[in-house]
C-alpha cells in the first residue's frame, strides 16, 4: 500500500489489478450476476456516434471541385480534399454530376466506417504570370 | 493551429465552467490506435502489455506522442523527458486486459500520478474508447496516494452490493474522483470526447 509521501510516477500497478480481481471473485462468490450487454457508458458513446452519423448524413457538405478538359474531348473533375477522387465524362456538367455521385458514395462509406468526414480547406484562384517581368 | 479556447483548456488552470463540452484529439488517433494494437498483439497467448507515451505540444500548438514505452500487464512507467522546444502536456497510456473487463477506465493511481506530475492532459485508451483527464484551476495541488487508495477501495467495495456492471461502477468511481479532485473528465472516441464531469 502506498504511503502518504510517496511519488507515484507509474500508471497503474499490481495492487490495482489485484484488488479488482479480488472484488470480482467476491462478487461471484456472493452470487451477484453481471447484467447482460455492454456497460452503460459504452452504450452512451455508441449512441452519440450514431447520432453524429445521422446528423452528418443530413448536412450539406461543400467541397472544391476542379475541372479540366482531357484529350478525348471530355472533362475530368477532381476533388482534391478526398484522396484519388477523380471522374471523367463527355461534358463538364456530366463530370460534375459524376463527381457529386462519387463524393456521396465516398463520404457515406467514411461515415459507415466511423471515420471523420474531411472538411474543405483548399481554395481555387486564377493567378497571372507575366514572363516578361523579372 | 489549435484554437485559443483549446489552448486555454490545456493550460492547466482553465476554470471548470469554461471547459469545452467536447475535445477533438484526432491528431493523436493514429498513434493511440497503434499503441493499443501493440498492447493486445499477443492477447491470443493470454499476454497483454500496457504501453505509454508522453504528450507534448509543439511550437505550432499541435499535440504529439513521444517517448513510447512498454510496461507489463500490470503497470507502465512513462518517460517524461521532453526536449525543447516541445512542452510537456501530460501522458498517454493503455489499459489492456486479458479477462474481458473492457474498456477499463482510469485507476486511482492514474489520478494520483496525474496530480503529482501536474499533467494538463492525461489520456487513456482502452478497447477503442478514449478517456481523458484535464487539469483545471480547481485541480488538487497535492495527491496523497494512501488516502486516495483507501477512497478507491471503499468506493469499489460498494460494487458487491449493487447489481450493475462492474465496469459501470469503475466508471462511476472515475466521475466521483474527477469531481472530488477538480479534473475535467472526458470520454468517447479520438475525434469526439464528450465532457462527463
Amino acid at each position: 500500500m502506498s504511503n502518504s509521501n510517496e511519488m507515484v510516477l507509474a500508471k497503474d500497478g499490481p495492487e490495482v489489478w489485484a484488488f479488482i480481481e479480488e472484488l470480482k471473485q467476491r462478487r461471484a462468490a456472493k452470487g451477484i450476476k453481471e447484467p447482460e450487454g455492454p456497460p452503460l457508458f459504452v452504450q452512451k458513446v455508441r449512441k452519440r456516434i450514431e447520432e453524429r452519423k445521422a446528423k452528418q448524413l443530413q448536412l450539406q457538405h461543400t467541397f472544391l471541385a476542379l475541372f479540366e478538359p482531357i484529350a478525348s474531348n471530355g472533362f475530368r473533375a477532381v476533388c482534391p480534399a478526398i484522396e484519388n477522387c477523380t471522374v471523367e465524362a463527355p461534358t463538364r456538367e456530366e463530370a460534375k454530376a459524376a463527381l457529386i455521385g462519387e463524393l456521396k458514395q465516398r463520404l457515406r462509406a467514411k461515415l459507415q466506417a466511423g471515420e471523420t468526414l474531411p472538411t474543405e480547406r483548399g481554395s481555387a484562384e486564377m493567378v497571372e504570370v507575366a514572363l516578361g517581368e523579372s | 493551429m489549435p484554437s485559443r479556447v483549446f489552448l486555454k483548456v490545456l493550460s492547466g488552470h482553465c476554470p471548470i465552467d469554461e471547459l469545452l463540452d467536447q475535445l477533438d484529439l484526432s491528431e493523436l488517433a493514429d498513434d493511440m490506435e497503434r499503441l493499443w494494437s501493440k498492447s493486445v498483439e499477443r492477447l491470443d497467448e493470454g499476454l497483454v502489455m500496457e504501453h505509454a507515451a508522453t504528450i507534448v505540444m509543439r511550437t505550432n500548438g499541435a499535440l504529439k506522442l513521444v517517448n513510447e514505452v512498454v510496461g507489463s500487464s500490470l503497470h507502465v512507467m512513462p518517460d517524461f523527458t521532453v526536449a525543447a522546444p516541445n512542452v510537456f502536456v501530460g501522458t498517454f497510456h493503455t489499459h489492456p486486459r486479458t479477462d474481458g473487463l473492457l474498456p477499463m477506465p482510469f485507476s486511482y493511481t492514474d489520478f494520483v500520478s496525474a496530480i503529482q506530475l501536474r499533467e494538463r492532459l492525461s489520456v487513456l485508451y482502452s478497447d477503442q474508447l478514449v478517456f481523458a483527464l484535464v487539469r483545471t484551476a480547481m485541480t488538487a495541488d497535492h495527491a496523497d496516494p494512501f488516502t486516495m487508495g483507501n477512497e478507491w477501495r471503499a468506493f469499489l467495495h460498494g460494487v458487491n452490493e449493487r447489481s450493475e456492471l462492474f465496469l459501470d461502477t469503475i466508471w462511476d468511481f472515475n466521475k466521483w474522483f474527477a469531481e472530488k479532485y477538480g479534473f475535467g473528465l472526458y470520454m468517447g472516441i479520438p475525434d469526439m470526447l464528450t465532457r462527463e464531469v
